[in-house]
């Protein structure tokens, strides 16, 4: 499978590169290559492209629920309004681009099924318009239906998928501004021969290493609470690091609208909020560390 | 509790064995799960049992060539030792830091010499001192000013050397030296093995703030060196040193971070579900990420050490990522354990003391981080350069 993991890689590179978005979408939603963008290993890799590039979607969905379905993700901050799946509870949810024919709702008990006709969608602009997330609110009961993906874990998987694309994040904010500081000269010399730049460009350099690392070392077998409160917050602490200092060391440049960055900064930021934001899982991991269950320990395993 | 060694297997099926051996061993080996609290040279002393015990059953025997003793099998097996005996609840000897520094330095180097003496080692015999440092040349370790002159047949060392670790125990010191002219920067360096019982040898442990007075200094006037102490050639000491610390840092790294585990097993079951404030529960989990990123990391530094590649300037990351995690452990102890870093006299909050300070001298001994932050800068980020 290796050799598709590089191929699609390269795929998504060179249409991303080139703004084709659609057609990398349309590509990868042909039934044919199904078995392909069900693997964990190439979903993966397209979702670090695409949060490379930091473009926004349907890819997303496709990845992680199949073609004509859309996730429904909670809305942080409100964790009432989270879809529980249970009878009679209100809907409130996210989904990344518009809803789909079918919305998969990951609850604690397997997935839930809502057609998209029994949902009420609102586009949310907020932070970072160019992600096009959508509010979802529906009255009626999700219906139970059968898991699509190969992990059979939606909200784990999902949580995987974000944190290859943080990953992505970090890795493009990060050579934005490796760019930035080769070319950018003051005091007579490039502005990244200077230690301070330097080394705030290193720190966060290792930051996306540790989190690239936790990615490839730890599958999507995992437990749910370890894509989402390990490996997702882990990205997402890297892709949060590296745009800011991304941002410190592009100066003035970094605050206009005409460089990339700010897209970056805004991608980051809520990337890290859906499914339990980086700062939020530390509390949480540390509090089921001291009920007993140490995450991840020693899961990753010497070959 | 000799039993007879295993041929070596796929590393995770020798994991395995490992563990079942240390588990059924647990009762025999439970003096270890502590270590020694009645000074450095009781701990010192206190080790050389396990170490004992390990080579007997031949399990710190692998990884390592059958011409020096060892059982042979990839590297990745040493690594299993570390993580499997931090895992069944032991302490890992402070000896295995040493080994990993100068073992694969000596294996490779200079077989000779390890026939002789990684067998001793490696049986708690033995222990060797890491003379690299100086009173003037820390960072810019190229600039050291002792002197090997040659005799005719060997050559005699003459200055001074700091930061030795466990040096006062040791019998025998790996020494950069300069056999180059005063100029020669990194080029006119040779690196010698020196008999610490050889007559013009002073050795003194320094009294460290953290209590704990684990480095020594070495002094040499005029200390004969036989020519078979060379390591590598003579004016080869800055390749044998870059060599080393392929290993001192991505082995070390592994080792470092097996025992860090268990640390956050260790607090986590101390502390237990008292509710602690919430940033004090942050510090644990975020020092639990940060374990995490560098136990993936280090892994594949492993498998590559293992493979035989040296990594080169990307070691660094694991370098840089270890100092970060020691000390996040440590701070998250000093968190949720604050009556004991403030006011706790019995053994468990002594060592922890000793240990938050020892995690703040791990982002300067072995290359500060600031220096692998520049080595990442100009080799990985390929940035410019510029003054240090």
């Amino acid at each position: 499978m290796s050799e598709h993991v590089d191929e699609l890689a390269a795929l998504a590179e060179e249409l991303l590169a080139a703004g084709r978005d659609q057609e990398l979408l349309a590509q990868l939603a042909d039934p044919d290559v199904e078995d392909l963008r069900a693997d964990p290993q190439v979903a993966g890799a397209v979702m670090r492209v695409h949060g490379r590039y930091c473009v926004s979607s349907g890819l997303f969905d496709l990845l992680v629920v199949g073609a004509g379905r859309s996730v429904v993700l909670p809305v942080p901050g409100q964790e009432s309004g989270r879809p529980s799946g249970a009878a009679g509870s209100r809907l409130v949810g996210l989904v990344r681009g518009g809803p789909q024919d079918e919305l998969v709702l990951p609850t604690e008990d397997g997935p839930r099924f809502l057609p998209r006709d029994h949902v009420v969608s609102e586009a949310v602009s907020g932070l970072d318009p160019l992600l096009g997330l959508t509010l979802v609110r529906s009255d009626y009961d999700p219906v139970v239906g059968t898991a699509t993906t190969a992990t059979g874990d939606v909200l784990g998987y999902a949580a995987r998928l974000l944190a290859d694309e943080l990953v992505g994040v970090a890795e493009g904010a990060l050579a934005l501004a490796l760019e930035h500081v080769r070319e950018r000269h003051q005091f007579g010399v490039p502005i990244g021969s200077f230690q301070a730049v330097r080394h705030r460009l290193v720190d966060a350099y290792v930051d996306a290493e540790g989190a690239r690392s936790l990615l490839a070392a730890i599958g999507p077998d995992a437990a749910p609470d370890v894509q989402a409160l390990v490996l997702k917050a882990s990205a997402g602490a890297a892709a949060l690091r590296c745009v800011a200092a991304a941002q410190q060391v592009c100066g003035g440049m970094g605050f206009t609208a005409e460089f990339d960055l700010h897209r970056y900064v805004r991608r980051a930021l809520a990337l890290d909020a859906l499914l339990s934001g980086s700062e939020a899982a530390e509390e949480h991991l540390g509090a089921l560390a001291l009920r007993g269950r140490v995450l991840p320990d020693r899961q990753v395993v010497l070959t | 509790m000799t039993a007879t060694a295993l041929p070596p297997r796929p590393v995770t099926e020798h994991a395995a064995q490992l563990a079942a051996w240390l588990q059924e061993h647990a009762t025999e080996l439970a003096p270890w799960r502590h270590r020694a609290t009645q000074g450095i040279a009781a701990a010192v002393e206190h080790d050389r049992g396990l170490l004992a015990s390990l080579h007997d059953a031949g399990w710190s025997r692998y990884g390592w060539p059958a011409e020096t003793g060892g059982l042979g099998g990839p590297v990745a097996l040493r690594a299993v030792l570390y993580d499997e005996l931090a895992a069944a609840d032991l302490e890992v000897p402070e000896a295995f830091v040493i080994l990993e520094t100068l073992g694969p330095l000596l294996a490779h180097l200079a077989p000779h010499l390890a026939a002789v003496h990684l067998p001793r080692f490696l049986r708690g015999d033995e222990l060797w001192g890491q003379g690299f440092s100086e009173p003037e040349a820390g960072s810019d370790l190229a600039h050291l000013r002792t002197r090997a002159v040659s005799d005719g047949t060997g050559f005699r060392v003459t200055g001074q050397k700091v930061w030795t670790t466990l040096g006062q125990f040791a019998s025998f010191a790996a020494v950069l030296a300069r056999t180059g002219a005063a100029d020669s920067a990194h080029r006119g360096l040779t690196m010698l093995w020196v008999d610490l019982a050889a007559p013009g040898v002073t050795v003194r442990p320094i009294a460290a703030a953290s209590g704990r007075d684990e480095f020594a200094e070495m002094f040499f006037d005029d200390v004969p060196v036989p020519a078979e102490g060379v390591i590598g050639e003579v004016g080869g000491g800055w390749a044998a040193a870059m060599y080393l610390l392929q290993y001192e840092r991505g082995m070390y790294a592994w080792q470092r971070q097996a025992v860090l585990h268990r640390r956050l097993r260790q607090l986590a079951a101390l502390v237990g579900d008292d509710a602690p404030s919430g940033t004090d529960v942050a510090a644990l989990g975020r020092a639990q990420l940060l374990c995490a990123g560098l136990r993936a990391r280090s892994a594949t530094t492993v498998a590559r050490l293992s493979d035989g590649e040296n990594p080169g300037p990307e070691i660094s990351v694991d370098k840089v990522l270890l100092g970060r995690c020691e000390q996040a452990v440590t701070d998250a102890w000093r968190r949720l354990r604050g009556t004991d870093m403030l006011l706790g006299a019995d053994d468990s909050a002594i060592t922890g003391r000793e240990e938050w300070f020892y995690s703040r001298a791990s982002t300067i001994f072995g290359g500060a981080a600031d220096i692998q932050r520049d080595i990442l800068a100009d080799r990985v980020l390929d940035l410019p350069r510029g003054a240090r």
